[in-house]
């Protein structure tokens, strides 16, 4: 059964025997192809990872909200002895407050500076990525 | 020996302490608590009321177990709101990849569509009155085959 379009094609130019649909097709090679949930959480963490400056040279930084109750910063690099480092800290959103939970099982709940600063990080991650990769206006909710 | 002893003097040496007991012992507790006061001190947000205090100044970067953890009351933080947006940016998260499914599907449909119509397709589908003996007009156009 050929294509409603291809008869209206064939219908408006008259000219049934040189058409082609090739240029109809769709390209399977198309870059905004099946984004994951894993690859836009990795365009969030780009955001995430300037809100708090410049990452400085030799290191890699991450910020980004896992889901809703869940924020992570990771942050690698190699000290003057090119020892390689890691740092993962995860931040749970709880009733009673934000538990931080660092490497070597230390938790504590997040208090002055660390806390207004962290609050004022979801805020920006959340404008920006609100409007830089969803589009939405972060303020009403409606697409851009 | 008292945290409050020491917290009356903050200038006080651990020589200024007085208590009962023997040299020492005296060195010793005048050592440890008086390095818990300038640890206090240093924490003004910790209460110091007694050992507890001075314990939870000293442990400032506690772990906290289980118990503390659900004790714990901090004064005011807006987790209401944290929360609220990380909902929100799950929501956009999961609005996006639902609607990039929907688009994926219908390219996909356009696309298998447009590739099946190659040009013998429809010339076989598609007979002319005119072929079938009949003429072929404007008004009569054309015939799609059954």
């Amino acid at each position: 059964m050929p294509s409603i379009l291809s008869r209206a094609l064939s219908l408006l130019t008259g000219d049934d025997a040189t058409t082609s649909f090739e240029w109809l097709s769709v390209s399977n090679k198309r870059p905004l192809k099946s984004l994951t949930e894993r690859d836009l959480i990795k365009l969030e963490s780009e955001i995430g990872s300037q809100l708090f400056g410049p990452v400085p040279r030799g290191r890699r930084r991450e910020f980004f909200c896992l889901d809703s109750r869940t924020w992570i910063w990771h942050e690698e690099w190699f000290d003057y002895y090119r020892r390689h480092h890691v740092e993962t800290t995860r931040y749970e959103i709880q009733d009673q407050g934000i538990l931080k939970v660092s490497e070597g099982a230390h938790y504590s709940y997040l208090e002055g500076d660390e806390l207004r600063n962290l609050t004022m990080a979801i805020q920006m991650y959340y404008e920006r990525v609100a409007r830089q990769i969803y589009k939405v206006d972060p303020d009403t909710g409606q697409p851009l | 020996m008292s945290p409050q002893g020491a917290q009356s003097s903050p200038d006080s040496s651990p020589s200024s302490f007085e208590t009962g007991r023997d040299s020492g012992e005296i060195h010793r507790l005048t050592e440890d608590v008086y390095a818990a006061y300038l640890q206090a001190e240093r924490e003004p947000a910790v209460t110091r009321d007694g050992a507890a205090g001075l314990g939870a100044a000293a442990s400032r970067d506690y772990d906290v177990p289980a118990t503390v953890a659900h004790d714990y009351q901090p004064a005011a933080t807006p987790t209401a709101e944290q929360l609220r947006l990380g909902n929100n940016i799950e929501s956009m998260r999961q609005y996006l990849l639902a609607k990039q499914v929907n688009t994926e599907t219908l390219l996909e449909q356009l696309g298998e569509e447009s590739s099946m119509s190659s040009h013998s397709d429809y010339v076989d589908t598609i007979s002319r009155p005119a072929d079938r003996g009949g003429t072929s007009s404007p008004e009569s156009g054309f015939e799609l085959a059954a």
